[in-house]
């Protein structure tokens, strides 16, 4: 029977246009969650506890590992989770949709506007809203009284302990890897070259796990979950863990920056564009102070994992809108892991703005497939032109109708939970806001919101933040911002060409990178026709190459392009994922006419096999994928990695040297940071072409009182720039002539300092 | 192209005191807000759930006190970004 009252059209079509099935799912889910508020009360009494315990300098009498974990899932959850479980958002994964971002958000803004007015007391705002977390989550268990759902646990049995072994076989399989890989070998290939068996063997079984999820009768949600986390592990952590650091070294910058934040509880002189739009640090540094941590260390090796999980609910709502295919939208979530990486979802403000980026324009997708449109009257007998014309009319004047079985308090509490959630990212980033304006724009202009003037809300604050929050970036950097409006040309070169780099064999691996970039635009593309006649397909397309509108506005200091690609992937890959489910439907579509007389003639094998020809080659090319994303995450391991010991070594130059002194790195040398670069201690960069070329009389001419030199700057310039070693070495001899002494040669850092700069004690 | 902004802004409003111009983005960023927010009000009690091709006169009055109010933010947040930038 057919699930719709009339056909879908996104061009204000004389019906309702919401299927039935739609309503009744929507009706039926219309109860809170009520166990929701009493992971709430626990969380937000573990959170209170804890900071009783950070104020009274107890809280290493808690294992460090409990407190970040505590102190994480309450920046997630709290007050968020309460709160969408008041709104009674259907499902799980709508509640984390608003409960994830809206946390996050709150964490940011609280934590800010500490920092902005110079009133640091992160432990008492902390408590403050894990008590109003606690307080909305009592309300919330008053008011479902009765309502109390059975508890189930069929979903344990639901799949055979087989392969939830299998799971657990794969991560045996991975920490094998981590302990015989040796990031520190990768060459132009990256790592890939370097992983060895064991991990290749945990890449086939997750394959292999993650094809028969997908292929059960009836998807498995947790199973489904346990298969990706697993996935993005295995995919994800191989050069962290082996090396002990968190593979992408600008979190060591970040932590410092939370350092300088915390140490002093205001902002400091504007020395670094960050400080602008310092709420993610801010806030960090609130979770810091509340589980007692020394610094921001512990979060930094585990954010990628932590991120790419929160990113799986707004995917899934995105996916649900796509599709209605429960295969097709786990799909969706699989891709987007297999074709991640970009690497921004590391400990950075730009993965806590994507994610609440994709939330929101989940949000805004679910409420139009959940809404009711206007009926529009259009004579059958008018002029073709006319009718044209008066719908297209109609859809830009449109404003949509509630979500079924919402009021208006509820409509206009999900447009407040969307105001604080760009509020929030607002002051977090500098990119994600202009996107987000974008996004609620198109959705307005093709009359898919009911709050038509979210985008101007959107607009105002980041207008607002930018002219008088941001006032220190703008001041220096005003002909920067508005020389890159229009520069096409020079923000895809800056993305694309520049990064290239030198080396041949460096170069295929990043030619790999923007192919698989392609491939996912192309099969994306293929999966928007799949869907062009269902019910807001031209949004959906609309806001899949919304943030490529980007390269017309900043070039990002290179690094737009990408930007591009991370904020369109939550939509990419739900839809390439239509286009996969399609060929997997054809090549294993049997007539039933057919089917029958193979079964009674005992020909069903026939049939049967291309099921398990179609299985075979999705654990294939789910393999080849992961190998590819192994190859495309880990290309610039050489200079990226780096050792607990060279991170010390590191820390302590820039910790120890004396006030006022200035160090030179001539290259990329992880572990270079520490608070007081933004204090006291200048660090610079070579930072023009003429530099490369004669890096000792550049040296010389700036005089800087350090110099570093890291195993990883080698390898920098020899991929990148395409210098050979052999000069480097000349370079270093020199600079050895120009007044330089080595001062510290250990672990693969190289440290010179002027005859005339003090020296400075580290042990290697 | 800031010479050029500097130049049109000086056209522009060149005649206004530059305190009432400094001191005017936060109020008019204020002015947005409150109309943004009695907008809303105003659609949940007079857009049906649903939903509405056609506003009433009034919303439409508000729209275009609303988009005056944005002009004048823009304005004066212009106004200092150039005047104050490097």
């Amino acid at each position: 029977m057919s699930a719709v009252l009339s056909r879908p059209e996104l061009s204000g079509t004389p019906h309702v246009a919401v299927p039935v099935t739609e309503q009744i799912h929507e009706r039926r889910r219309l109860s809170a969650w009520t166990p929701g508020f009493w992971i709430t009360i626990a969380l937000g009494t573990a959170t209170i506890v804890l900071a009783a315990l950070s104020a009274g300098g107890d809280a290493d009498s808690v294992p460090q590992v409990f407190r970040v974990l505590v102190v994480t899932a309450a920046a997630c959850m709290l007050p968020g989770l309460p709160v969408a479980l008041l709104l009674r958002m259907p499902g799980i994964a709508l509640t984390m949709t608003v409960a994830a971002p809206l946390s996050l958000a709150v964490t940011v803004m609280v934590a800010q506007v500490q920092i902005v007015a110079a009133w640091w007391h992160p432990i008492a705002a902390q408590t403050a809203v894990a008590a109003v977390a606690i307080v909305l989550a009592v309300v919330g268990i008053v008011r479902t009284r009765g309502h109390t759902p059975r508890l189930r646990f069929g979903w344990l049995t639901a799949v055979s302990p087989v392969w939830p072994g299998l799971l657990v076989v794969a991560l045996g399989l991975f920490a094998l890897a981590v302990r015989t890989v040796e990031p520190a070998d990768a060459g132009p290939t990256g790592i890939v070259t370097h992983v060895g068996p064991f991990y290749l063997g945990a890449l086939a079984v997750v394959a292999v796990v993650i094809v028969r999820a997908l292929t059960m009768r009836t998807i498995v949600a947790w199973f489904m979950s346990a298969s990706v986390v697993t996935l993005v592990v295995v995919t994800a952590m191989l050069t962290a863990l082996a090396s002990g650091n968190p593979s992408f070294p600008t979190a060591f910058v970040h932590r410092s920056i939370i350092q300088v934040l915390t140490e002093n509880g205001r902002l400091p002189a504007p020395v670094d564009a960050r400080f602008s739009w310092a709420g993610f640090f801010s806030g960090a540094g609130q979770l810091v102070e509340t589980a007692g941590l020394r610094d921001a260390g512990p979060f930094l090796l585990w954010a990628p994992v932590a991120t790419e999980i929160l990113m799986i609910a707004p995917l899934l709502v995105i996916g649900r809108c796509v599709s209605a295919r429960p295969r097709t939208i786990w799909t969706g979530v699989v891709l987007y892991q297999l074709f991640n990486w970009y690497q921004q979802d590391y400990f950075a403000p730009q993965a806590v703005a994507a994610l609440q980026y994709t939330s929101l324009i989940a949000l805004v997708l679910w409420q139009f497939r959940a809404s009711r449109l206007p009926r529009l009257r259009v004579g059958r007998h008018s002029p073709r032109r006319t009718r044209v014309t008066v719908r297209l009319r109609a859809v830009v004047h449109r404003t949509p109708g509630r979500v079924w079985g919402r009021g208006p308090g509820w409509t206009l509490a999900v447009d407040l939970v969307c105001l604080v959630v760009i509020a929030g990212m607002v002051v977090t980033h500098q990119l994600t806001p202009v996107v987000t304006v974008a996004a609620f724009g198109i959705a307005t202009v093709l009359g898919s919101i009911r709050s038509r003037w979210m985008w101007l809300a959107a607009a105002t604050m980041f207008l607002a933040w930018f002219s008088y929050g941001a006032t220190d970036y703008w001041v220096g950097h005003i002909d920067d911002l508005f020389g890159d409006v229009g520069q096409v040309q020079n923000a895809v070169g800056g993305g694309v060409a520049a990064r290239l780099g030198a080396d041949p064999r460096y170069q295929d691996m990043q030619y790999l990178r923007l192919l698989t970039s392609g491939a996912l635009l192309a099969v994306a593309a293929v999966g928007w026709f799949c869907i062009r006649r269902r019910r807001g397909s031209i949004l959906i397309g609309m806001l899949a190459l919304c943030p490529f509108g980007l390269v017309a506005v900043q070039s990002y200091g290179g690094e737009v392009v990408i930007r591009c690609f991370v904020l369109a992937s939550p939509i990419l890959a739900p839809l390439a994922a239509v286009a996969v489910g399609h060929a997997y439907r054809r090549l294993t579509r049997v007539g039933v006419v057919r089917a029958r007389h193979a079964a009674w003639s005992g020909q069903g094998w026939r049939y049967r096999n291309r099921f398990r020809i179609a299985a075979c080659a999705s654990v294939m090319g789910i393999a080849a994928l992961s190998v590819v994303l192994t190859i495309d995450r880990g290309v610039n391991t050489e200079f990226e990695t780096s050792s607990p010991t060279q991170v010390r070594i590191g820390r302590a130059v820039v910790a120890d040297a004396p006030p006022d002194s200035t160090i030179l790195a001539w290259g990329p040398t992880p572990g270079l940071a520490d608070a007081r670069m933004f204090l006291d201690v200048r660090l610079g960069s070579i930072d023009s072409l003429a530099c490369l070329d004669d890096l000792a009389a550049c040296t010389a001419r700036q005089a800087p009182d350090y110099v570093v030199v890291s195993r990883q700057s080698a390898a920098a310039l020899r991929l990148q720039q395409g210098y050979p070693t052999s000069v480097l070495r000349e370079q270093l001899s020199q600079l050895a002539a120009a007044g330089y002494e080595p001062m510290i040669d250990a672990n693969g850092i190289l440290v010179y300092r002027r005859d005339d700069a003090p020296s400075i004690e580290v042990t290697p | 192209m800031i010479d050029d902004l500097r130049s049109v802004l000086r056209v522009l409003v060149g005649w206004v005191d530059p305190d009432v111009l400094v001191f005017g983005g936060p109020v008019m960023f204020g002015v947005v807000a409150v109309l943004l927010v009695v907008i809303s009000l105003r659609r949940e009690a007079t857009v049906s759930a649903a939903g509405a091709f056609r506003r009433d006169r009034t919303s439409r009055a508000l729209a275009a006190v609303l988009v005056v109010a944005v002009a004048l933010a823009i304005l004066c947040t212009a106004y200092r970004l150039v005047t104050r930038a490097a």
